[in-house]
């Protein structure tokens, strides 16, 4: 038994984490269950990879109703889409493209030790991000001011000349509500996305001023790249589905 | 002991600190944000072209290109390990099945109510009437009665 015991406790204090819990070898930023930084980093970039395949899985199926919808009612998403406004949807898509672009250079920033570059280049990326929630609110204001909401809650303003009548109808089986419940799911949940960003960027901002981040250790600036950029990947397809097609 | 964690890059074993060190010049990064900015204008031009059907596959086939560029440089998948490359295509692979055989069902639906003698049934229900628009039908006797109640004048 105590043989037994003393060889375990053997096995534990030796060889199990490499270098024996010296911590001088340590970089700060080596979490203990790993061997060295670049296992470290491989396991957190492969995790990052997965996490953005089941974001892109989860938007597929949004994408496939669009398609689905599309295929159904041809006329009637051509009709719909022209009233979305393809200069804003224009402008939000020059502004997230550019935020990619300030983003990867705040990772090569961080790549090659240049920290106070790497606070400019968030920022941006950050004012960008805003700019674009700050046009979706001045669409979706328009949007719900007309009525043109999904559903049940569709109530667009009609007339009928001949009848005398006008005012707003709902429940149009079939109709424009679709196309909008299409557009508000998959905007929202897109916006959902680059909210969360903003604040994964000004965590990884606050961070950067802490110093936390060298060329020897800059995964986390990589992988909330890796995110951002899946968010402007996104809205490329968004942007001609939803605006542009004719 | 450290060694014997290996770093893969590009599916070869590479020193641990290796991993760290591709460093895209800036040039490379401005050059992928013009050609997007290029493909972002083409887009918009190519939608006021009546192109007919071929429309949405001439703005399938820039934006992928347009995301190519992105997953390629800015996500840095071109000079990584291939095995994220391999996590990302089996992804495609997998919305590419979800897709097919969605459609594969719903294309196929009309075929099987043919074959099966209910296309008479469906269309006496009238469910094979798509519904109609509302910039395309006149309102109902009951819409305008609901307007003469609850609308305005």
């Amino acid at each position: 038994m105590s043989t037994a015991h003393v060889g375990h406790e053997a096995a534990l204090g030796h060889d199990a984490h490499g270098d024996g819990h010296d911590h001088a070898a340590h970089p700060p930023h080596l979490r203990h269950h790993f061997d060295n930084s670049g296992q470290q980093e491989s396991a957190a970039k492969l995790g990052m990879w997965i996490f953005l395949a089941t974001e892109l899985l989860m938007f597929s199926g949004l994408f496939l109703a669009y398609f689905v919808v599309r295929s159904n009612y041809p006329e009637m998403v051509l009709e719909a889409h022209e009233r979305l406004d393809k200069i804003l949807g224009a402008i939000n898509t020059v502004v997230l493209i550019f935020s990619s672009l300030t983003m990867a250079l705040a990772v090569r920033a961080s790549q090659t030790n240049q920290r106070v570059q790497a606070r400019w280049y968030l920022l941006v990326t950050i004012l960008c991000a805003m700019t674009f929630m700050v046009v979706k609110y001045m669409e979706y204001s328009a949007k719900i001011e007309h009525g043109t909401l999904p559903g049940r809650f569709y109530a667009e303003h009609v007339q009928d000349l001949a009848a005398g009548v006008e005012g707003t109808l709902d429940r149009w089986y079939g109709g424009y509500q679709l196309f909008f419940g299409i557009y508000f799911a998959m905007t929202g949940l897109h916006g959902i996305h680059v909210l969360v960003g903003i604040g994964l960027i000004i965590w990884i901002m606050w961070k950067n001023e802490k110093g936390a981040y060298s060329s020897e250790y800059y995964t986390p600036v990589e992988n909330v790249g890796l995110y951002w950029h899946l968010v402007d990947l996104i809205w490329i397809f968004l942007f001609p589905l939803l605006y542009l097609v004719k | 002991m450290s060694a014997d964690a290996k770093v893969y890059i590009k599916g070869r074993a590479a020193d641990a600190h290796e991993a760290h060190h591709h460093v895209m010049p800036i040039s490379t990064y401005l050059k992928v944000f013009g050609a997007l900015m290029v493909l972002t204008v083409l887009t918009v031009v190519v939608s006021y072209l009546d192109l007919g059907p071929l429309a949405l596959g001439v703005a399938m086939l820039v934006a992928v290109i347009k995301a190519a560029a992105v997953i390629g440089y800015f996500m840095h998948l071109k000079f990584d390990t291939r095995f994220h490359t391999f996590v990302f295509l089996s992804t495609l692979l997998f919305v590419a099945i979800f897709f097919t055989l969605t459609f594969f069902d719903l294309k196929t639906r009309d075929m099987m109510n043919q074959t099966w003698d209910s296309h008479a049934y469906a269309r006496d229900a009238g469910l094979d009437q798509k519904p109609a628009l509302r910039d395309t039908r006149p309102l109902t006797a009951e819409e305008i009665e609901h307007l003469k109640t609850h609308g305005h004048h």
